[in-house]
């Protein structure tokens, strides 16, 4: 076997991909979030946005790519680590507990194989209601360019989608909650002293990105913007 | 070959000034050549400190070893529990210390029953020691300037301790632990935890071999060698409650003294003065707190019989500092044995303190009234904190309530100066032999013993005697010795099994403790010492006739384990005692109140106990033979001691 | 100090051999004093069912002063118990109320089978130390002591690392049944003093390939293992351990 594939294959390696597979997902949340707050800067912004994305032609195509790659294998790492849970404790506990502190077990890092599983399945539709979906066509500046801002508006005037999309984004916020502060310890950028810090700094993350996807559906369905 | 001679043990220290004795020697002793080496086989009982360095050195010379542990890892021998420290003459401080002070020092404290030569040879190694562990990765306590940091102990006016915090003992296992683990992975040794050794076989009057109990499925199973290393430790848990751990017992060493090993000098025990107290009749072990507390920390009781009112009602002038009161100059600092004895006078009296009676207050009140509670605690924090952690009850506020309690043992199977017993291939290593500490032990010294006789002496020293048993049989285990030691080991265990009387092992136990306690413990007499032979012979015939134990031989069954080492307990207890009988002087840990001054100090007796007494089995319905080795002193002269 | 006398229900794993199916059995103790240890009261309690004639429960335990690693029993789903910092044997039963119900398990992991009751076998632990926790050298004459001084930030560090007892209650409380405190323990103690360096990079490669070879799961990061540890190990050890074995992977030959 070639070092990659030792180090892939091993605890400690298999725990860094996840790590930085997981990196790489939350910045490309944070661009995310970034154009999705470009709707409060009415149509021309945020389909401006859109646009200036799809005119990246090949490239876009080789960050799509690796976007899915990073994707599919956190997802696959997160299985096949969870799936070993069984395999390393074949009887169960009568009665489990957590200790409390430091403990960092919690709704968070307790539920991320289910938080993970329905990010992905929402990641499906979500595809499909936006990026698959045929989009009508604004001309801005006399360019004519998907309308993103209205595909928006419309779907967030579903309340049963809105609140779907609320709830997801609770779970994302979840997964990060735990997933943030896990990379940075699998890692190995942990001391003693930053420990506490990273886990708290990560709990702020995970709260602004969800309260920052979670703005735009409430305001588009409450008609603030 | 045999060692004694009309009752004489020939203790073959070698000639010479005593610091070149051991120099000499090696050079003296025979080689076995690397390819020769391979063909020995070495079997070490026991990995603790002088079990598992010996096992790892061993292999690493080359010899095949095997290693036998009663727990689930060779890391849980109970030298882990050991806290204060490991004494070396490095002289890091420029404290005037040498390699000739720490021998002196350990010569003195012992009481003067101690070999020259051995002692002098273990303050000689002392050194190699600790940079052999500092080598291994021994995270011993430091400086700023990164360079090893001293402390002072008791009996010693220089700072010659090296330290882990208060775990220098689980960090020198661990270090042992791994250089043994190392030897396990290059197929060296090989590791057999979970086997308690039953008996020793014995072929041609050579120790050959072992019969063990798997004590994971009960089988009994049979292991033969060219040598059989005893490394196991003491037996302070002949007294029930001791600060031992549950499971060391004094099987293996017992079984051999029935097998022709001597026993020397099995009535020198030490009992620490700064334990937590016994809270009831559950209690299965005693805890030792360091006694570096008797520093800050006055001890009292009250002056009243059955004084039952809170500590901090009893008004100063109805309080009683017996230690300060007796021994103005050294107060609360007298020796161990003397703060232990004086403890357990005033319990006697009905003046003993808490709920069973059996404790005297350890005061913080005035230390921390003159230094402040911030520096009292800044010495004292993580002692404070186990206190009450076990107790519940807060030192800082409420006396901490302290009692003897036994600690260790200086006596052991007889070995001479190559720590070979008197069954040739049989030798014995650290606290499981009586070598170097005679009367009694100073602190920091057991983990200087255990790690020298396994790292330095013994694998210079068994390779005499392998080279001499070059061209010797290979035995084989199905040699009819190995059938005859089994069988009787497995007729004990049935034996023992079939009286399926009304009393739980741990019913005599207790009894047993009772007795050890009551007359062979801190303070012993005629009168008590006989009243305790007949009581333990008749707590025997009982033991056998109404014994509870439950389960079968063929399974894990700890409370077998238990019985077979009660039944032994039981028979050595009483050699005890017959020891401190015959001993008719009062000297380091052995007090006879018969021998003492009118302050109640010990009076010595080197006219005519300046030697070992070694025991050697004839039978069990016969009475043990005594045997002696002189002890004298060429360098040194012998003194006594005061505290006044 | 309490005199009040106390009832504790008590469920109890019992299992005779490491092929069958065990289940918890109930007991009730009605004299437990306050002043008794954990390990006390199963003493006592193994005392009352031989003196029935009944099977007593058979659990691991030797130094009862939480330093030898032995006693391995999950309390109410909690390794060593409530009390941060204490081994089960150091946990005294002021800590309970009286009526409480205590669900007592062994260690549960693949890597540690149950021997009977409350035994567990961890020897897997051994063979994960021999697998490289140790520094090569042999008995002999090293240099003095005093000649490789070491900067006491890293000393002290090393010590906190060096301070597993190698109970396995890591293991147990790991929702994944990870051994990653343990190894990492060692691997980062070793990696802090000059005495482990030449061997660091072989050391965690093969500690951490043999740990997963003995069926320990992966680490999730609960920190579940911090928590329960007796000698409060910090977590940090983990991260210290995968940055030894990224570098040693990226370099070694």
């Amino acid at each position: 076997m070639s070092k990659t594939a030792t180090f892939l294959n091993s605890q400690v390696g298999r725990k860094i991909a996840t790590g930085v597979t997981g990196i790489g997902l939350v910045l490309f949340i944070i661009v995310h979030l970034i154009g999705n707050l470009a709707y409060f800067g009415g149509p021309e912004a945020i389909n401006t946005y859109s646009y200036t994305l799809h005119q990246m032609g090949p490239l876009l195509w080789v960050v799509r790519l690796g976007l899915l790659a990073f994707f599919l294998y956190h997802v696959w790492l997160g299985f096949s680590i969870w799936l070993g849970r069984r395999r390393a404790r074949p009887e169960s506990y009568e009665v489990y507990a957590s200790r409390g502190w430091p403990s960092r077990q919690s709704w968070s890092s307790s539920s991320m194989i289910l938080t993970g599983v329905l990010l992905l399945l929402f990641v499906i539709t979500h595809l499909n209601t936006f990026a698959f979906h045929d989009f009508q066509t604004a001309v801005i500046n006399g360019v004519e360019m998907h309308d993103v801002h209205a595909r928006l508006t419309e779907v967030f005037q579903s309340p049963l989608y809105t609140i779907y999309y609320v709830i997801i984004m609770v779970l994302l916020g979840m997964h990060l909650r735990h997933g943030v502060w896990s990379a940075f310890q699998s890692l190995g950028w942990m001391s003693r002293n930053t420990n506490p810090i990273i886990y708290s700094v990560a709990f702020v993350l995970a709260l602004i990105i969800a309260i920052g996807f979670i703005g735009l559906p409430i305001s588009i369905y409450f008609g603030l913007v | 070959m045999t060692a004694t001679k009309n009752g004489i043990l020939d203790s073959k220290v070698p000639e010479g000034d005593l610091k070149d004795k051991w120099d000499n020697h090696k050079k003296n002793l025979r080689l076995v050549n690397p390819a020769n080496k391979r063909k020995f086989t070495v079997l070490v009982v026991g990995t603790g400190l002088a079990g598992a360095s010996a096992a790892a050195s061993l292999a690493e010379l080359g010899y095949n070893v095997k290693v036998f542990c009663i727990q689930d890892s060779a890391r849980r021998a109970h030298s882990i529990a050991a806290q204060g420290g490991i004494n070396a003459a490095k002289n890091y401080p420029n404290d005037g210390d040498s390699i000739w002070r720490l021998f002196h020092d350990t010569i003195k404290g012992g009481d003067y029953r101690s070999r020259e030569a051995n002692v002098y040879r273990l303050a000689q190694v002392s050194n190699n020691i600790i940079d052999q562990c500092v080598a291994q990765g021994v995270p011993f306590a430091r400086e700023y300037g990164g360079l090893l940091d001293n402390r002072s102990f008791g009996g010693a006016q220089v700072s010659r301790t090296f330290y882990a915090r208060g775990q220098t003992g689980q960090q020198l296992l661990l270090g042992a632990y791994s250089a043994l683990m190392r030897q396990v992975h290059t197929g060296k040794v090989e590791m057999l935890a979970r086997r308690e050794m039953l008996d020793l076989v014995k072929i041609d009057g050579k120790a050959r071999g072992i019969v063990v109990r798997n004590l994971t499925t009960g089988e009994i199973e049979r292991y033969a060698g060219d040598a059989v290393l005893l490394c196991t430790g003491g037996y302070g848990n002949v007294y029930y409650l001791s600060t031992n751990a549950k499971n060391s017992n004094a099987s293996a060493i017992w079984r051999c003294y029935k097998r022709g090993a001597q026993f020397a000098n099995p009535s020198f025990t030490q009992i620490h003065p700064t334990c937590i107290p016994v809270s009831g009749k559950y209690q299965s072990k005693l805890t030792l707190m360091s006694e570096s507390l008797r520093n800050d920390g006055r001890v009292w009781v009250s002056k009243t019989k059955n004084d039952k009112r809170h500590p901090t009602e009893i008004p100063e002038e109805e309080r009683d500092y017996f230690l300060e009161r007796r021994y103005p100059s050294f107060g609360n600092l007298v020796p161990r044995d003397v703060a232990s004895r004086n403890a357990k006078y005033v319990c006697d009296e009905g003046r003993g303190v808490g709920k069973t009676g059996l404790a005297v207050y350890l005061d913080f009140r005035d230390a921390i009234n003159n230094y402040g509670a911030d520096t009292i605690k800044g010495k004292y924090g993580n002692l404070f904190a186990m206190y009450e952690k076990i107790t519940g009850e807060n030192p800082y506020e409420v006396p901490m309530r302290i009692f003897p309690a036994v600690h260790f043992t200086m006596g052991g199977l007889w070995v001479d100066y190559n720590l070979s017993s008197t069954i040739p291939g049989l030798y014995v290593l650290g606290e499981a032999n009586f070598a170097d500490h005679g009367g009694n032990r100073l602190g920091a010294s057991a983990l200087m013993q255990g790690l020298a006789d396994g790292y330095y002496v013994i694998p210079n020293t068994l390779g005499d005697y392998l080279a001499e048993n070059l061209h010797a049989e290979k035995i084989d285990t199905n040699h009819i010795a190995f059938d005859e030691v089994e069988k009787e080991a497995t007729d004990r265990i049935h034996k023992l099994l079939n009286v399926k009387g009304r009393k739980t092992v741990l019913d005599f136990h207790r009894e047993l403790g009772d007795i050890m306690w009551d007359n062979v413990g801190m303070s012993r007499n005629k009168k008590d010492l006989q009243k305790a032979i007949t009581a333990i012979s008749e707590l025997r015939e009982e033991y056998w006739k109404d014994v509870n134990i439950p389960g079968e031989s063929a399974t894990y069954n700890k409370y077998l384990e238990y019985a077979l080492r009660i039944a032994d307990y039981m028979e050595l207890g009483e050699l005890m005692a017959r020891d401190a009988l015959d001993r008719e002087e009062s000297c380091g840990g052995h007090f006879r109140e018969e021998f003492q001054t009118e302050d109640g100090e010990a009076v010595r007796d080197d006219e005519n106990f300046s030697n070992v007494t070694s025991w050697e089995f004839q039978g069990d319905d016969k009475e043990p033979l005594k045997n002696v080795e002189p002890i004298e002193f060429e360098f040194v002269t012998p003194t006594q001691r005061s505290y006044k | 100090m309490s005199d009040q006398i106390m009832t504790i229900h008590l469920k109890i794993w019992k299992q005779n051999d490491p092929g069958s199916s065990g289940k918890l059995v109930d007991y009730t103790m009605d004299d437990v004093n306050p002043d008794m240890s954990f390990l006390e009261m199963l003493d006592w309690l193994n005392e009352r069912l031989m003196n029935e004639g009944k099977e007593p429960i058979e659990f691991d335990h030797d130094c009862r002063e939480g330093i030898c690693g032995s006693c391995n029993l999950v309390l109410n789903g909690m390794a060593h118990g409530p009390e941060p910092g204490t081994a089960v044997c150091q946990l005294h039963m002021r800590k309970y109320k009286d009526g409480d119900t205590i669900v007592v398990e062994p260690w549960r992991a693949k890597a540690f089978p149950i021997i009977k009751d409350l035994v567990v076998d961890r020897y897997a632990f051994d063979r994960i130390m021999a697998a490289g926790g140790y520094v090569s050298v042999n008995t002999g004459a090293p240099a003095d002591a005093n000649a490789l001084p070491v900067n006491k930030y890293d000393a002290d560090l090393a010590f906190d690392y060096a301070a597993c007892i190698g109970c396995g209650a890591c293991v147990a409380a790991c929702p994944n049944s990870s051994a990653s405190l343990f190894t990492g323990a060692k691997v980062s103690q070793l990696a802090h003093l000059p005495q482990g360096t030449p061997e660091r990079k072989r050391r965690v490669v093969k500690m951490v390939d043999k740990m997963a070879e003995e069926g320990f799961g992966d680490c999730s990061n609960y920190a579940e293992c911090e928590a329960v540890c007796p000698a409060e190990i910090s977590i940090t050890a983990i991260a210290e351990m995968r940055r030894e074995y990224a570098k040693a992977l990226s370099e070694i030959v």
